[in-house]
C-alpha cells in the first residue's frame, strides 16, 4: 500500500483538527480546542486504481507567539492550507506559510481549504478575494467541517494530485 | 561537571523523561533498543522490526542524515506527548524518544487561553466595526482615538433622530414586530451617518444619536453639511421602508431630526469592564430638544448649524420654539426634505464618509 504524509497547515482556530475529525471520524464539536504540536492519524482511500494510507499530519496553528516549524514538513508529499472564511487575517497567514512551505520542501501539491462554509454570511473572505486566489492559479475549496461539505473532496483531490506528481 | 552531578541528572532525565534510543539501520530495521518502551505502547516494536510500521510519525524521515531533526510535542494514540529527535550516526540513524507530558500540560493552557483571547479580540473588534465602522474600529483597536479619552472640548455636530409614535406602536405590536421593524429603520437611519463620516453615540430604543466632526471622514463638507446630506438620506430611507411596509399592509412610520452644532466635550467614560464614548454640553441637549419638537419627516436645525451650510440653507424656514429648559422662544430653522429642492436634486453634503456598514 502507498503511504502519503499530508499536512495540515494554517492559523490558529481555523478548523484543521476540526476537519482531520470529521473525514476520519466523521465527527464535530463546536468546542474549540487548542492544537499543541502535531497529532497524526491514518485513513485509506482509494483513488484510481491505488489504495493509499494517508498519514495526516495536523498541526498547531500559527500564531502570534509561535510560527510552525519546517521540521514537522520533512517528507511530506502535499498539504492542505487550511483558511476561517470568518476572518481575513487567516488568509494572509496562510498564503505566508504556503510561501515558506513551498521554499522549504520544494514545489509539492496542496490546495487552499476556506472552512465554515456553514457560517458563510459573516464571512469576511469576499468572493472577489477567492476570484483572485483562482486567478493566480491556486486551488480552492469551500467546505465546511460542521456540515462535511467539500471535506472528502478536499482530501481525495489533494491524494489524486498527488500520486500524480 | 562532576561525576556525582551528571549522575543525578542522568537519574532525573530517565525519571520524568522515560528517554529511549532507537537504533536504526539503513534499510529502516530496528538494530537495538535502549530505555523502556512500555509508557509509550508502541506494541510490537522490537529488535528486527521495521520502525516505520511501529512509530509512524517517521515514515518518510529516515535513514536521517544531515543535522540532527527534532518534532516535538508530536502527541501519540494513546494521547501521551513525546519529543522526537532524528540523529544521523555513521552507517545508521538513530531516533531518540523524550517524554514531553509535563511541559505539555501547561503549554496547552497557555496556548489555549492566548488563542481565546486572540478570537474575543477579533469578534470584539468586528462588532466594533458593524457599529461604528471600520475606520473607527480600527482605530479604537491601535489606541488612536482622535480625541484625548481623558476628556477634550471640540466643535462637533449632533444629530438625533427618532421614530415618531413608536411607543405607541410597541404597545400595540407583538415584540417580535416591534423589533422587526426597528432593525427596519435602524437600517435606513444609521447607514446615512456612517457614509457621511458620523459617529454613532448610542441606539436607544427607536433613536440614533450621532456626531460629526469628531472621527475624520473622507472628501469635502463640513461637519454641519455632512449632517444635513445624511438627514436627508435617512428621510428619503425611512420613505422607501415605508412603501415596503405598505405594499406589505403594516402602518407607515414617521421620522424626526434634530441638528446642532457647537462646542460639547467628548471623552471615554467607565469602568475597566465597560467603556464608552460619551458627548456632553448644551447642544446635546439642545440636539435632543429639537428631535422632541420636530413633526414626522420634519428636520429641525440651529442657527448655528444653518450658518455652516452654502445655497442649502435657502430651502429652510424658520420657526420659532418653546423649549424645555430655554427660558425665551429660539429661533429653529425647518425643512421638510421630502418636499424640498434637496430631495430633487440631491443631498447637500458632496462627501463620502469612511464606512458604509449597516446594522
Amino acid at each position: 500500500m502507498i503511504q502519503k504524509k499530508i499536512c495540515m497547515l494554517g492559523a490558529f482556530a481555523v478548523g484543521k483538527t476540526s476537519l482531520v475529525k470529521r473525514y476520519v471520524h466523521s465527527m464535530f464539536s463546536d468546542k474549540y480546542l487548542s492544537t499543541v504540536g502535531v497529532k497524526i492519524d491514518k485513513k485509506v482511500l482509494h483513488s484510481g486504481d491505488s489504495e493509499v494510507m494517508l498519514m495526516l499530519w495536523d498541526l498547531y496553528g500559527e500564531d502570534s507567539f509561535q510560527k510552525v516549524q519546517m521540521s514537522y514538513l520533512k517528507g511530506t508529499a502535499g498539504f492542505l492550507l487550511i483558511v476561517d472564511g470568518t476572518r481575513i487575517a487567516t488568509l494572509q497567514t496562510a498564503l505566508g506559510l504556503r510561501n515558506t512551505v513551498l521554499a522549504s520542501v520544494g514545489k509539492i501539491p496542496y490546495i487552499i481549504v476556506i472552512n465554515k462554509m456553514d457560517l458563510r454570511a459573516d464571512w469576511e473572505i469576499k468572493q472577489s478575494h477567492i476570484d483572485e486566489l483562482v486567478a493566480n492559479g491556486e486551488v480552492v475549496l469551500l467546505a465546511s467541517a460542521k456540515t462535511g461539505d467539500a471535506v472528502e473532496e478536499a482530501f481525495s483531490s489533494l491524494t489524486a494530485r498527488m500520486l500524480r506528481s | 561537571m562532576d561525576d556525582l552531578a551528571e549522575e543525578y541528572l542522568d537519574a532525573l532525565l530517565r525519571k520524568h523523561w522515560n528517554p529511549v534510543a532507537i537504533r536504526v539501520d539503513s534499510a529502516g530495521v530496528v538494530s537495538e533498543i535502549s530505555g523502556s518502551l512500555l509508557p509509550y505502547g508502541f506494541a510490537g516494536l522490537a529488535v528486527g522490526t521495521i520502525l516505520e510500521e511501529h512509530l509512524p510519525y517517521v515514515v518518510g524521515l529516515l535513514p536521517h542524515q544531515g543535522e540532527p531533526l527534532v518534532l516535538p510535542w508530536v502527541q501519540t494514540e494513546k494521547g501521551r506527548y513525546i519529543d522526537i529527535h532524528l540523529l544521523q550516526e555513521k552507517e545508521s540513524s538513530c531516533v531518540l524518544l523524550i517524554e514531553s507530558q509535563l511541559q505539555q500540560e501547561e503549554r496547552v493552557h497557555m496556548q489555549q487561553q492566548g488563542n481565546l483571547l486572540a478570537l474575543e479580540q477579533h469578534k470584539q473588534g468586528r462588532l466594533l466595526e458593524h457599529h461604528l465602522g471600520q475606520f473607527v474600529a480600527d482605530q479604537l483597536r491601535h489606541n488612536e482615538l482622535p480625541f484625548a479619552p481623558e476628556g477634550e472640548r471640540r466643535e462637533a455636530t449632533l444629530l438625533f433622530c427618532d421614530i415618531r409614535d413608536f411607543t405607541t406602536y410597541a404597545e400595540q405590536n407583538t415584540p417580535q414586530q416591534v423589533f422587526q421593524t426597528l432593525h427596519c429603520f435602524m437600517k435606513a437611519m444609521v447607514s446615512p451617518i456612517l457614509e457621511q463620516g458620523g459617529w454613532l453615540d448610542k441606539l436607544a430604543g427607536d433613536a440614533v444619536y450621532s456626531v460629526f466632526g469628531i472621527t475624520p471622514a473622507n472628501g469635502e463638507g463640513t461637519p454641519a453639511a455632512r449632517a444635513v446630506a445624511a438627514a436627508v438620506q435617512i428621510m428619503k430611507n425611512v420613505q422607501q421602508a415605508n412603501q415596503r411596509r405598505v405594499d406589505q399592509g403594516l402602518p407607515a412610520l414617521g421620522v424626526g431630526i434634530g441638528i446642532t452644532t457647537g462646542q460639547v466635550a467628548v471623552g471615554i467614560l467607565g469602568t475597566d469592564e465597560r467603556r464608552q464614548f460619551v458627548v456632553i454640553g448644551h447642544h446635546v441637549n439642545l440636539a435632543a430638544r429639537l428631535q422632541g419638537q420636530s413633526r414626522a419627516f420634519e428636520m429641525l436645525i440651529d442657527g448655528r448649524t444653518l450658518s455652516e451650510l452654502g445655497s442649502e440653507k435657502a430651502e429652510f424656514t424658520q420657526r420659532s420654539l418653546i423649549l424645555k429648559g430655554v427660558r425665551e422662544p429660539m429661533p429653529a430653522f425647518s425643512l421638510f426634505p421630502l418636499n424640498s429642492q434637496l430631495n430633487r436634486e440631491g443631498n447637500p453634503g458632496r462627501v463620502s464618509g469612511h464606512a458604509s456598514n449597516l446594522l
